[in-house]
């Protein structure tokens, strides 16, 4: 009988539709997962895409208000011709209707001439301010008031109709989250800092010099598994209870600050990362430490030379496993940080982090989904970068080894 | 001939499971020993006695006495005993390092050599485990990219660095092809001239061409032990003979 014959039988067709059918199955999983990620990679791209700059990283999230007094003027100055905005050559300013960081209808200054009155009023005055509201006095000495809320093209007609300046009045532009940025990553680097060392110490022990059939050891194990399942607002409690109280020894204040909130985390990350480390050590093959042992290398050597820089690339990614935990946590950091969106970063301070951010613009009467957008998707470009270098820094590390 | 090891009424136990009972023999310097025996009789655990190996398992325990150059091996440094005992394993297990470093590896734990002479030392140590030729141009690529057969060689020349008296071998061409067991074979003749060797194997043609000693070991007693020619031609216990003529094994 040949091949073809037995392919055509009964129960190898049978077993083809089978074979197709779960292959279909795992395809369309596959599929449905892939799309579901997509679709909300493109939500938050949509929404926040528009507002991503590095003005918006780079500028502080507090804006401050400024009037200043001038004279009065009777020159012309040329026209930018910028398109969209609305010119007054009388003053050299040109206003334009935009929305902020924050998702209010502004009217930003886009082009001040540089002999005008109003660009020698201070440094402040500047090109990206947002005006507020002025008093001018037109030629028979009535007051005008110019609105930042009638729109550009109104305030524009004002001012042009204004003789003399009695004051002028901007607010920078705030809405940045520079000090949420760097709160973050003053967040991560401290709590790895605290957590790493610990974590995977823990695993070493576990992995390597715990007795394997102690019951201590294992009712350690379990708890640890257990703790990985707790939900962080549980531990956002403990932070309120333990680590505020704790870290008011260090930085003398007595509420929440961004120092509690890392002892926290610290708390949250240590199963995970005790959890991954032991895996990655566990990948190392058993018979390199007989065969170090056997070359008359102490415990010590063999830990340090052989065993924790084969497992290098595995504690790398339980480290950037660590560092997405921390860029994600919100509930257990509104317990113990706050949820206050500042500028200045400190360890004795309040701020947020990106993620309690986020939560802080939606939970608002007035919640600002695109900054929320915006802020998600440079949490997506954090954790991407973190991930990107822990890959790079596994391949030179590798390369160094001749492993490559 | 001296002995350079002396066992004496050695039992090993794993928790409640006595796998060795009572063994008396000694090795000879200069000399290649074998191990031979069904599996589980217990000639890997003799084995790993000689280097303190077994004290990595939590719950060997072990009583009588290795004596090594008449001191007892209870009392040594395991540190210092293993740096004079090296061991050769099943499966070729370099580290996932460069070749050069993996040679290194021992001497620099040591804190021994650095620089030129260490340089020096890989060369000796690969040379005498035959594998410079192929190598020396690549002693920066990993130890991983070899052979099967270069990886055990390469073993040997990291043993062989540590420049230690004797070498122990644990089914080192178990996991080899022919052409690689040859070469092994090959240079465990060669090596006796230096190092006084004592090699676990499964293989009695092995055991009967390189061996001058053979220890038959059947479940955990030590059946019969003599010079292996006298050994494989006139047995003196029946089992010996019964394992040797392949009736069980």
């Amino acid at each position: 009988m040949g091949k073809t014959d037995l392919a055509l039988q009964h129960p190898y067709r049978i077993r083809r539709v089978k074979d197709g059918f779960r292959k279909g199955i795992t395809w369309l999983s596959a599929a449905c997962s892939l799309a579901l990620l997509t679709a909300i990679f493109a939500n938050i791209a949509s929404g926040g895409a528009s507002l991503l700059s590095w003005d918006l990283l780079t500028s502080d999230y507090a804006s401050a208000t400024y009037t200043y007094q001038s004279g009065a003027n009777s020159a012309a100055y040329a026209d930018p011709l910028l398109a969209g905005a609305s010119y007054s050559p009388a003053w050299g300013v040109d206003f334009e209707d935009t929305t902020s960081f924050t998702g209010e209808n502004v009217v930003s200054i886009v082009y001040l001439a540089p002999a005008s009155p109003i660009s020698k009023l201070d440094s402040e005055v500047k090109v990206g301010a947002y005006f507020t509201k002025a008093f001018l006095s037109d030629e028979n000495g009535d007051t005008i008031i110019a609105l930042a809320r009638d729109g550009a093209g109104m305030v524009k007609n004002n001012f042009e109709k204004g003789k003399s300046l009695t004051s002028f009045s901007i607010t920078t532009k705030g809405g940045g989250i520079r000090g949420s940025l760097l709160s973050t990553l003053l967040v991560i680097a401290l709590s790895l800092l605290l957590s790493l060392p610990l974590g995977i110490g823990a695993a070493v022990y576990f992995a390597y010099f715990a007795p394997k059939k102690s019951r201590f050891v294992k009712i350690l194990e379990k708890m640890i598994d257990v703790t990985s399942g707790i939900p962080s607002i549980v531990f956002g409690l403990i932070g309120v209870a333990v680590f505020i109280p704790l870290s008011s020894v260090f930085t003398g204040v007595n509420t929440g600050s961004l120092l509690s909130g890392c002892f926290t985390l610290v708390i949250i990350l240590l199963p995970t990362i005790v959890k991954t480390a032991e895996e990655a050590l566990d990948e190392v093959p058993k018979d390199y430490r007989k065969a170090s042992l056997a070359l008359g290398a102490s415990e010590r050597q063999t830990l340090h030379k052989i065993i924790l820089p084969t497992a290098l690339p595995g504690l790398l990614s339980a480290a950037v496993l660590a560092a997405g935990r921390i860029i994600g946590e919100s509930a257990a950091l509104v317990f113990a940080v706050g949820n206050v969106i500042g500028d200045t970063v400190s360890l004795a301070g309040k701020n947020d982090t990106l993620a309690v951010a986020i939560w802080s613009l939606l939970a608002g009467e007035n919640p600002n989904y695109r900054l929320a957008s915006a802020i998600a998707l440079i949490i997506l470009i954090v954790v991407s970068l973190l991930s990107l270098s822990a890959k790079i820094l596994t391949y030179v590390f590798l390369k160094k080894r001749g492993n490559v | 001939m001296s002995n350079v090891f002396r066992v004496e009424d050695f039992s090993l136990n794993y928790g409640e499971k006595e796998v060795l009972h009572h063994i008396n023999l000694s090795i000879a310097e200069h000399a290649v020993t074998a191990f031979i025996g069904p599996s589980g009789c217990g000639k890997s655990s003799l084995l790993r006695a000689f280097n303190r190996l077994n004290d990595l398992i939590p719950d060997a325990k072990e009583s009588g006495k290795i004596l090594y150059h008449d001191k007892p091996i209870e009392e040594a440094n395991p540190l210092e005993l293993r740096s004079q005992v090296g061991m050769l394993f099943q499966a070729p297990s370099p580290f996932p390092m460069s070749i050069y470093d993996n040679v290194a590896y021992g001497p620099r734990c040591a804190g021994k050599k650095r620089g030129k002479e260490l340089d020096q030392l890989v060369q000796e140590s690969l040379e005498e485990a035959a594998l410079w030729d192929e190598v020396k141009d690549r002693l920066k690529k990993s130890g991983l990219a070899l052979s099967g057969g270069q990886q055990q060689r390469l073993c040997l020349a990291r043993a062989l660095a540590m420049k230690p008296e004797v070498l122990l071998m644990d089914e080192p061409t178990s996991a080899l092809d022919p052409l690689a067991t040859e070469k092994i074979e090959e240079l465990v003749l060669n090596l006796k001239t230096n190092y006084t060797i004592v090699i676990v194997t499964h293989n009695m043609e092995q055991a009967a061409r390189i061996s001058d000693y053979t220890a038959f070991l059947y479940l955990g007693d030590l059946a019969e032990f003599d010079a292996t020619e006298k050994l494989f031609k006139e047995p003196s216990n029946p089992k010996t003979e019964a394992y040797l003529s392949g009736r069980f094994g």
